[in-house]
């Protein structure tokens, strides 16, 4: 993976998809670093001094694709303090310190490739730079999407993942609503259905599984995959924070 | 007063410091050495390692970043690994291929690999030190660099890598080569020591094979004292390159820096306790071959100026062939293999047979003029006191090896070397001639 660099970035723009839910885009000063669909940053608000350690920061993923090298999307969950002073502090225009890439989660795609992608919430952030990727290298083979969150207003990509699959007749999206009912018919209630991830593959054993969310999602999906016969080599875990 | 402000008088003083340096020297034609190589710098150079040693990070840090992150988007590829020479970063290249996270396309003790015998040690070395066996074939005269259908010839049932350099910054065919990996499902490695900026296709070589290195020493293409790097594209490969480099550690956190992936303390290694502190688990036998950010620092001034240092040393090299051109007929001079624009590292010329003089006493003639000389470094290194007992094997004959070891040598086209010094080199040459 590309060595991580360290560098200021800019918020450019916010998006307040609900109360405690936020995408910050980011313009670092200088190029986008080089990364990997399915990695993570670093982000500090506090000034970086390079004489000194680097200060307090959290792990984002990044919610957009490498191939633009001006800007970074993530999408930030309120829930505790840092995120908490990210949602206080950061404005149009705040200062914040980045230093990425990291993390060895990132799917990759190639024209005989069957890529199936379990997401639970803000868990969708490494998947939705990865199809930005596919999308804009114009890169073949199968992407099955698995969507998942509390409610269907909280499944902030779902136009974008929508978009991609109308264009790309081999790859499939599956909606769900955890935890509330809705009318829309394109919207399962209840959790990711293991089965239903299964049985939609004409040939599972040729796909590679990558699962992001929760730990305790991570967890139970990877455990049931290995249950319907994954082999453990194909099954991908967004791991951070164990 | 604030750092910031200090900071800026400083850098004046050493400003006015290496420009009184600077405008001190005159060529003085017989008395001045044409070196065959020798960094080029401005004040800029300087400010940067002032400024790098007030942080007093030491090591890699903020110039690092800075210096990794200009070399990959020069080459367009994922991954650049600062290391302290070019040596070392053939060592790790090397080594990296024989990481086990590899799998079954590790390189394993006995592996053959494809290189030659006339170019520098340590491109030879780290495949001794592997316990990988080094096949050797010939090289062509006038370009130096060997050819695809002797590469071919050489692939044998235990042929896993080629590993050669672009020699003085003349090409190894590249389209050939990688046909021949392709074929042969080999790993193909570019020492491009010589040859930062050099191009084959109209791609910068070294970004043809798995792997590549560069070199930092003063003599080479952009200089930061010691130093080298190593390249690639492929992300597996580049895990092992940081692992080897950092003491064979499996975390690849910096230093100063813990846990950022996360699973410092949550994951199972080998027969390690659960848990076991990810900082201090080894999944090489590794080296530590990193480099400063003081030395970085430097390497950020020399990439400003790589486009002009490029182009300087294309047009020097045009300027001496051009003078030298009456003498073909007792000189072999240098070719620019096809599709190929070298960045000459240096000026290699080659005494015919029937010359009528030797290879010494033209270079003793220069030498006494203060035009400096090299010979094509080692010559042939299974000629050499140190390779006598290695496992090896020949294929084809290295005649041309041994016709470079006894009647090839170089001299500079370096950026440091104007028209005045190439005029005056020509001078020596005509002089040489007249009495030969």
């Amino acid at each position: 993976m590309p060595p991580p660099i360290k560098l200021p970035a800019f918020v450019a723009e916010i998006f307040d998809h609900a109360l405690d839910l936020r995408t910050f885009v980011l313009r670092p000063e200088g190029q986008v670093p080089r990364f990997r669909p399915g990695q993570f940053l670093h982000l500090a608000i506090d000034p970086f001094d390079p004489t000194k350690h680097w200060p307090d920061s959290r792990v984002f993923s990044i919610a957009s694709s490498p191939t633009d090298r001006s800007r970074i999307r993530i999408t930030v969950s309120r829930v505790g303090k840092f995120t908490s002073r990210m949602f206080e502090e950061l404005k149009t225009n705040s200062r914040v310190w980045v230093k990425m890439p990291y993390g060895t989660f990132c799917p990759t795609l190639t024209s005989d490739s069957t890529v199936v992608l379990l997401a639970g919430g803000t868990g969708i952030t490494p998947f939705v730079s990865f199809v930005e990727w596919a999308a804009q290298n114009q890169l073949k083979g199968k992407i099955h999407i698995h969507y998942a969150a509390r409610s269907p207003e909280l499944l902030i990509y779902r136009e974008f993942l929508e978009s991609y699959v109308s264009q790309h007749d081999s790859s499939s999206l599956f909606l769900y609503a955890e935890e509330k009912e809705t009318q829309d018919n394109e919207v399962l209630f209840g959790r990711i259905s293991t089965k239903q991830v299964w049985s939609a593959l004409p040939n599972p054993g040729n796909a590679k599984f990558f699962v992001s969310g929760p730990k305790e999602m991570i967890d139970s999906y990877r455990s049931e995959l290995l249950s319907y016969g994954a082999n453990s080599k194909v099954v991908f875990t967004d791991q951070w924070g164990e | 007063m604030e750092e910031k402000t200090l900071r800026t008088n400083i850098f004046t003083e050493v400003r006015n410091l290496i420009e009184q340096r600077l405008n001190n020297g005159h060529f003085i034609p017989g008395e001045t050495p044409i070196r065959y190589a020798g960094r080029i710098y401005d004040a800029q150079e300087v400010i940067n390692l002032v400024d790098s040693s007030l942080d007093f990070w030491l090591t890699a840090g903020r110039y690092t970043e800075q210096f990794e992150t200009r070399l990959a988007d020069f080459f367009n590829v994922a991954n650049a690994f600062l290391v302290n020479s070019g040596s070392s970063a053939n060592l790790l290249a090397v080594s990296a291929l024989t990481s086990p996270t590899l799998g079954e396309t590790s390189l394993k003790p006995g592996d053959e690999v494809i290189t030659v015998a006339a170019g520098f040690p340590t491109t030879l070395n780290p495949i001794l030190q592997n316990q990988l066996k080094p096949v050797f074939v010939d090289v062509d005269l006038g370009t130096y660099v060997s050819r695809g259908d002797y590469i071919a010839q050489a692939v044998g049932a235990k042929t896993r890598a080629i590993f050669l350099a672009h020699t003085l910054g003349n090409p190894i065919p590249l389209n050939e080569i990688v046909k021949v990996c392709k074929d042969n499902e080999l790993w193909l490695l570019e020492d491009c020591c010589d040859a930062l900026g050099s191009l084959y296709d109209g791609k910068p070589c070294g970004t043809f094979g798995d792997i590549a290195t560069l070199s930092f020493y003063p003599a080479h293409h952009i200089t930061m004292g010691e130093g080298g790097a190593v390249f690639t594209e492929n992300d597996a490969v580049a895990r092992a390159v940081s692992s080897f480099r950092d003491w064979g550690r499996d975390c690849y956190c910096v230093g100063g820096e813990s846990n950022t992936c996360g699973m410092r303390f949550s994951q199972q290694f080998g027969t390690l306790p659960l848990g076991y502190d990810h900082k201090y688990v080894y999944s090489h036998i590794g080296y530590n071959l990193k480099a400063t950010d003081m030395q970085a620092a430097i390497g950020c001034a020399q990439l400003d100026k790589l486009s002009s240092f490029i182009d300087r040393r294309i047009n020097n090299f045009e300027k001496i062939h051009k003078g030298l051109l009456k003498y073909e007929d007792r000189l072999v001079l240098p070719i620019a293999t096809p599709h190929s624009t070298p960045a000459w590292f240096g000026f290699p010329i080659t005494v015919r047979e029937n010359a009528g003089f030797t290879r010494n006493e033209i270079t003793l003639f220069l030498e006494n003029r203060r035009v400096e000389t090299r010979n094509l470094f080692a010559g042939n290194l299974l000629r050499q006191p140190a390779y006598q007992n290695i496992q090896h094997r020949v294929v084809g004959n290295l005649t041309n090896t041994d016709r470079i070891m006894n009647d090839t040598f170089f001299i500079g086209c370096y950026p440091g070397i104007g028209p005045e010094h190439i005029s005056y080199m020509l001078e020596i040459f005509a002089a040489f001639f007249k009495e030969h």
